[in-house]
């Protein structure tokens, strides 16, 4: 401000007085700082829209850039969801078709049954067993007769009472030859018992001839209930068996009378028979020796 | 067509109310119950002896 003052006074040092160079500085000041303040507002503005446009642009791509994460992320979050539901809807699949394919399966299978069971139970109330084998008979009958009447040239009109007769007398004639078939097998059967048993008696008979009597009771003894077979493979090694306990009996006699044993002092010992049966054929011979008391 | 067959056939028929395939479904299985009872029948002895019972 002094400036121009001063500039003034120099410029007009005579022609303007004191007043008016305040008055044109006041004026100048003011028309200065107005314009200084128009000036400021209009930088401010420019500056102020400026800075919009730019926030606008950087809150635009934030914006984008918030959305595309945002994007991202609930994509993530549906493939996770669509998965786990994908995964839980083929469990259930799964369980389904199981129950499908086999319990169903055995509903079915039961259901089956019982249908097929009801149509049993309704068809034997409607038509019993015995009405089809009825039915049955007649039919087979019928047709054998016409096969025999066919087979034996005999029609409608030779099948009189003299036929009938006939084959009466033949069905009696097959029944009394069943009956006399039948008589005639059980005698054979007796017949043959009795033969192998005489057989048996004789093989035995005709082998101990020679044999004392305690012998010859032994082997009878043996093959009590033995068929002839047995007998014959068994006989000599019975025999041997005989003999044999009874050279062993023998040696302890000769023995003890060797040595001449006190008999008075000694304690008898009570010999029990046993009852077991004997389980193989040694065994047995054994048993039997051993009941002799050799 | 087996016996189990045909009578699975009668109820799917009849579940799906197709009533004219069921009543040819359920005459076969009586028919085939039928056959087998003279099959059976037939194979007893025609001149079974009264004295054998």
């Amino acid at each position: 401000m002094s400036k121009i003052t001063d500039l003034l006074k120099e410029v007009s040092k005579d022609v303007l007085t004191e007043e008016s160079l305040e008055q044109i500085e006041t004026v100048f000041t003011e028309a200065v700082n107005t314009k200084a303040e128009e000036r400021a507002q209009i930088t401010t503005e420019a500056a102020l829209a400026t800075q919009d446009d730019e926030h606008s642009v950087k809150l635009e791509q934030l914006l984008e850039s918030i959305d595309k994460d945002h994007t991202k992320k609930l994509n993530r979050v549906v493939e996770a969801v669509d998965k786990d539901r994908t995964r839980k809807l083929k469990n259930v699949i799964r369980r389904y078709q199981t129950a499908i394919n086999e319990e169903a399966t055995g509903l079915k299978d039961t259901v089956v049954e019982s249908v097929s069971d009801y149509l049993d139970s309704y068809i034997e109330e409607s038509v019993p067993t015995a009405s089809i084998d009825k039915a049955t008979t007649n039919k087979r009958a019928f047709d054998l007769l016409k096969d025999m009447r066919k087979m034996l040239s005999v029609d409608m009109v030779l099948a009189n009472e003299s036929i009938r007769e006939a084959v009466q007398d033949g069905k009696r004639t097959i029944d009394e030859s069943r009956n006399v078939v039948k008589g005639l097998t059980t005698s054979n059967t007796e017949l043959a018992t009795e033969l192998q048993q005489t057989k048996k008696d004789l093989f035995i008979e005709k082998r101990i001839g020679q044999f004392d009597e305690k012998k010859s009771n032994f082997i009878r003894k043996t093959f009590t209930d033995k068929d002839l077979s047995f007998i014959e493979e068994n006989f000599d090694y019975t025999v041997n068996m005989f003999d044999k306990k009874a050279q062993e009996s023998l040696d302890i006699l000769k023995e003890e009378a060797i040595h001449e044993t006190k008999t008075q002092d000694a304690q008898v010992e009570i010999v029990k028979e046993s009852s077991d049966t004997p389980k193989s054929a040694v065994n047995f011979y054994a048993q039997e020796l051993a009941n002799m008391r050799l | 067509m087996d016996q189990k067959q045909q009578i699975r056939s009668l109820v799917s028929n009849v579940i799906d109310k197709n009533y004219a395939a069921a009543n040819m479904d359920l005459k076969a299985v009586v028919n085939e119950k039928l056959k087998k009872r003279i099959e059976k029948s037939t194979k007893n002895n025609l001149f079974k002896n009264e004295q054998d019972n």
